[in-house]
């Protein structure tokens, strides 16, 4: 594991303006527990991994809600999180202690990050997920030498959007969810569909609702569908439904301003922008297969022939992003893997019926027959 | 593909490869090859080859990922030689008919091998200079000239250097 001085993480502030922020400023968060503690033992600030932070002076409490409550606010599952501790210095010379995020769950916070972009201040560095920690817990991690957050202990709660010591607003999500193993990670994935259909929409009532969410866990059992998901089954449904199960691969050109004259790939219709955006969201991946995101065209297929195995790869990281994003819905699944996590998204909020739109629907025919 | 004695330069050990040792050819004529009996198989018999031992042990590491060389002799196999295949920018029709790019790099040294079948076709040589890599005689088939322009963009762009083409 090594250390680094991320300059691109420029959080200039002493550990005393740090702590001043943390308690009058307002922020949309995870909060963490690291080894089951919730505060840093040096300043007393809960630990958490900031989403957005706001400009109080501009940004209202309500500003931010509309957004968060529109996403998948589903807290990063610990095992799919990597960790790099690092070390920032402020003006004064103060150096803080932070543990970086890395992987799928660990860029979805930077994508939620990008959704406030029209709030908050003006950044002229690069967000990157991230934990401020104590000296202690920084030296524990380094030393430890645990590569996952699940490993070093870390767990995060569901997304809280705080102003000062106050919580304005839980993101909880609504099923109860059993401790550890895979159940625990696909009822975290149910709740946050759960959480979008059940949005709070009026701030005025959201403390009340969060004070009732967190003293209450409403127990629903999964359902039956739920319980029976497979990926390995929803990625040979996609396949089928692309390409007749890898029979047919010639696509026609995605179109667009995206895709423009780029034809999906392989058995599973990837998009070349899909494949690009996937190698570069997965350190692995760009380690190895980096050059790939430069690539346009036949240069892409080309590659991808060049290298087997990358398809498959490719795709069901894809479709992981695309269950943390909508739940293990086949149809919903469906949806995005034609229309993109902004386009189903955007769909979403326009109250579009995705559920019977064609290529959904034969997603979900072809997953409920076991294509 | 049989090779006569009175064809091989050298043999050396080039790793082990399912417990068995594979063995490097260097022919006569300067093309490597690559030795070993697959389990399964009775005889040896040529796993991997190329104009390149760099190039041979690269093949050999991407199709047995079980590979495990050795330190050898020449000095070529386990050096520090940094192989790149750019084949992706060959036309459809070079790729049918076995043509492949790759780069070699040994110290500042960058020299491209444009294959068929694994023997050389052409080659163009450069070398890392201040920040660029320097490409110094282009005499390559037209046919070649897109995916040759490629792998100079993109070993470049990996080398994070900008690219300048000796007009010498």
């Amino acid at each position: 594991m090594k250390y680094i001085h991320p300059q691109y993480l420029t959080k200039n502030e002493s550990a005393a303006a740090y702590k001043k922020y943390a308690e009058t400023g307002m922020g949309l968060m995870f909060p963490v527990r690291i080894g089951g503690k919730t505060h840093m033992s040096d300043t007393g600030i809960p630990y958490h991994s900031t989403i957005k932070l706001f400009d109080t002076s501009k940004d209202k409490p309500e500003h931010a809600h509309e957004v968060a409550s529109r996403l998948s606010m589903n807290p990063p599952d610990s095992k799919e999180v990597h960790l790099e501790p690092a070390t920032l210095k402020s003006r004064d010379g103060h150096v803080l202690h932070v543990i970086k995020l890395h992987g799928p769950h660990a860029d979805v916070i930077k994508e939620h990050h990008g959704a406030f972009s029209h709030l908050g201040y003006q950044e002229k560095y690069q967000f990157a997920p991230h934990i401020t920690v104590d000296k202690p817990t920084w030296d524990h991690i380094v030393n430890s030498g645990h590569k996952t957050a699940h490993d070093a202990g870390i767990q995060f709660m569901p997304a809280e959007l705080r102003h000062g010591h106050k919580v304005v607003s839980s993101y909880k999500p609504k099923v109860a969810a059993p401790a550890g193993g895979d159940a625990h990670k696909e009822d975290k994935l149910a709740a946050s569909e759960d959480l979008q259909k059940g949005a709070i929409r009026n701030i005025g009532i959201a403390a009340v609702m969060g004070a009732a969410l967190a003293t209450s866990t409403p127990a629903k059992t999964p359902t039956h569908q739920a319980s029976q998901y497979s990926s390995q089954k929803m990625l040979s449904a996609i396949a089928h439904v692309e390409s007749s199960g890898g029979r047919n691969t010639k696509h026609a050109a995605g179109g667009g301003a995206i895709h423009g004259a780029e034809h999906a790939y392989g058995k599973f219709g990837l998009m070349p922008e899909t494949i690009r955006e996937t190698i570069g969201m997965h350190r692995d991946l760009s380690a190895k297969h980096g050059k790939a995101t430069m690539l346009r065209g036949k240069d892409l297929h080309h590659y991808m022939q060049d290298n087997p195995g990358l398809e498959d790869v490719v795709a069901t990281k894809h479709l992981k992003r695309l269950e943390h994003h909508f739940g293990r819905k086949p149809a919903d699944i469906g949806y995005s893997w034609l229309q993109g996590v902004s386009g189903t998204y955007k769909a979403k909020r326009n109250n579009v019926d995705t559920d019977s739109h064609w290529h959904a629907k034969k997603v979900k025919d072809a997953y409920l027959k076991g294509k | 593909m049989n090779i006569t004695p009175n064809e091989i330069d050298t043999i050396e050990e080039a790793g082990i490869l399912e417990g068995r040792p594979v063995k490097l050819i260097r022919t006569k004529g300067g093309f490597w090859i690559a030795i070993s009996r697959l389990s399964g198989k009775t005889q040896e018999e040529a796993i991997a080859a190329g104009s390149h031992p760099a190039i041979v042990k690269y093949d050999l590491e991407k199709r047995f990922p079980k590979f495990q060389p050795v330190m050898m002799k020449s000095a070529y196999f386990s050096d520090n030689a940094v192989v790149e295949k750019h084949s992706h920018f060959l036309s459809e029709d070079l790729r049918k008919s076995g043509h492949d790019i790759y780069s070699v790099q040994e110290g500042s040294e960058v020299n491209f091998h444009i294959t068929k079948h694994s023997l050389k076709v052409a080659s163009v040589g450069g070398t890392m200079e201040k920040n660029f890599l320097v490409i110094n005689n282009i005499n390559i088939a037209k046919e070649f000239s897109r995916g040759m322009a490629g792998a100079a963009v993109e070993k470049a762009v990996g080398c994070s250097a900008g690219l300048k083409f000796n007009k010498k």
